[in-house]
């Protein structure tokens, strides 16, 4: 079940990353637009990262 | 700039980087693995820090900052999306490779495939394809150092003067103590890259727009079409797709999956790069976006950096071309270094399987001497091609991608599959790279075309062709590992 949320989270940030500035904001010449939009997703990854890596563990 | 000002500053950083290496060596033990995986037992910082130098080279600051200056928002998107893959992959691939590689002692990721595939010309071909696309690459680091200490002095510090201090810096740090020496240098020039960038993006901040919203207020009123997203989707994908895969792909980096120590250290690794990566991109674009306005309407993007440096005061200029030497000079040795482990392992050990762990460490030494050469060699011919083998090299590699997925997923994947999807790939590719724009069908990258071809030819050879006999067994013991440690 890991494994399918994984994939299915990941697909949709990849189209988010595609779609968002092409259809939103593609015409918008400001930083509040596309340059935004991209450090935000990129920080949603490395936080979902965290998230995701938390439970890794070494047997002990 | 004179010449003495920029021979002095890479003197000292030089002569920095080298003790560092020295210290490495304390304490490395005998052996291949010792020698290209610092015995498997860096700890996270150090496992991050030669993962972020090694991805990131002198590209970031010459090429994105000038990608930035030309062509505006889209470069950061393009980065962005490098990034996110990047991190994607490793929370995948990361674990994977590490307890395979743990566990069947695979020293270079053509081995893991070779050994997966049960075929060794499987490992060998992917060898050879490493070896084409990355000794152009190589030297394109090399002709980046070249231009810069030319270009800063005005020609006063010859172009081969920085191609050959590169040279020796990264060799020496690859010869004198392998993985050890290579990854302590690269965490100083990690910090060096990250800490020169940041000091000079607040300076040209403060220097030039009276702070961070003085500079995000004259971009925005002066060229907003800079952060209007104008990318043709052929671009954007051409340049993304083969970057994308890149972690994946490009040995030199995937090898630096199997050198954690422990598994939480390649969760700092991951998270180390993460961080890193995320600030490095965004002030290498900073910088495109304040040389349009501080250096307007250069012919060559490539120049805006340069032209950039030109403006600050020569201190300030110094710290950031030691950072760009940094990036390139870390690249170099982390390639040069992984390409030798691939001639020891999957080139010599096929023609002389029974050869010594001792001599297989002096050969890879001999084979860095030579593979430098052969850079230096191309690198002194000036070619007018960064560009087109900077894409080649990654759009190439890309080929690799499908037959790196099957490995750990699709059991039916077979080796008569890898070795026709790389090699089919890697021509049809490279031809389309060299013919040029021109040839490129319905106007799409040959990233897009070779990518596609390599997944088709995986695919269907794979169902008609015999599985090995092992495939199911190496797929179904690494899912029971990672579900023992819930990590899937």
């Amino acid at each position: 079940m890991k494994g399918l949320r994984f994939l299915i989270v990941s697909i949709v940030l990849v189209v988010l990353d595609v779609v968002v500035p092409y259809m939103v904001f593609a015409s918008t010449g400001s930083f509040a637009a596309s340059f935004l939009f991209w450090c935000l997703l990129t920080l949603a990854v490395i936080v979902y990262a965290g998230v995701y890596t938390r439970r890794w563990r070494d047997p002990s | 700039m004179s010449g003495a000002t920029v021979l002095a500053a890479m003197g000292i950083w030089t002569l920095i980087a080298l003790a560092v290496a020295l210290a490495a060596r304390r304490g490395m033990g005998e052996g291949a693995n010792e020698f290209f995986l610092g015995g498997r037992r860096l700890g996270g910082f150090l496992s991050g820090m030669t993962y972020a130098a090694t991805t990131y080279s002198a590209f970031m600051l010459v090429g994105l900052v000038g990608l930035t200056y030309r062509t505006g928002v889209g470069a950061l998107g393009f980065e962005m999306t490098y990034l996110i893959f990047t991190v994607l992959f490793l929370l995948v691939f990361g674990p994977r490779f590490w307890l395979v590689g743990k566990r069947q002692g695979q020293i270079t990721p053509p081995e893991l495939l070779g050994s997966r595939y049960e075929n060794k010309w499987v490992a060998l071909t992917a060898a050879v394809i490493s070896f084409v696309m990355l000794i152009p690459y190589s030297a394109v680091q090399m002709i980046g150092a070249g231009l810069l200490v030319s270009g800063l002095t005005g020609g006063q510090v010859p172009f081969m003067v920085g191609v050959v201090v590169m040279a020796l810096l990264s060799g020496f740090t690859a010869i004198w103590a392998g993985m050890r020496s290579v990854a302590w240098t690269d965490a100083v020039q990690a910090i060096t890259m990250i800490v020169t960038s940041i000091v000079a993006v607040l300076f040209i901040f403060w220097r030039f727009f009276g702070g961070p919203a003085g500079f995000a207020e004259s971009i925005t009123t002066q060229s907003p079409e800079l952060l209007e997203f104008t990318w043709s989707p052929a671009l954007f994908v051409g340049l993304s797709l083969p970057w994308a895969f890149f972690a994946l792909t490009n040995p030199q980096v995937s090898q630096r999956l199997f050198v954690p120590a422990k598994l939480s250290s390649m969760r700092k690794m991951i998270m180390y790069f993460a961080v890193f990566g995320f600030i490095y991109t965004i002030i290498s674009t900073i910088f495109g976006f304040a040389a349009t306005d501080i250096v307007p309407g250069l012919e060559n993007p490539d120049n805006a950096m340069p032209a950039l440096l030109s403006q600050l005061p020569i201190a300030l200029s110094l710290i950031i071309f030691v950072g760009i030497f940094a990036a390139g000079s870390s690249t170099l040795g982390s390639i040069i270094l992984s390409l030798s482990s691939l001639f020891t392992r999957d080139v010599v050990r096929v023609v002389k399987p029974g050869i010594s762990e001792r001599a297989e460490r002096r050969l890879a030494q001999i084979a860095m001497v030579v593979l430098l050469a052969l850079c230096v060699g191309f690198a002194s011919l000036r070619l007018n091609l960064i560009a087109v083998l900077s894409s080649m090299a990654s759009g190439g590699l890309l080929v690799m991608a499908p037959a790196i997925v099957g490995a750990f997923f699709w059991k039916r994947g077979t080796a008569a599959a890898a070795l026709v999807s790389m090699i089919a790939g890697a021509i049809v590719t490279g031809t389309m790279y060299i013919l040029g724009p021109s040839f490129y069908p319905l106007g799409w990258w040959p990233s897009v075309w070779g990518g596609g071809l390599t997944t088709v030819l995986f695919v269907v050879v794979s169902l008609f062709t015999r599985q090995p006999a092992s495939a199911v067994a190496f797929v179904d013991e690494l899912n029971k590992e990672l579900a023992e440690r819930h990590l899937t």
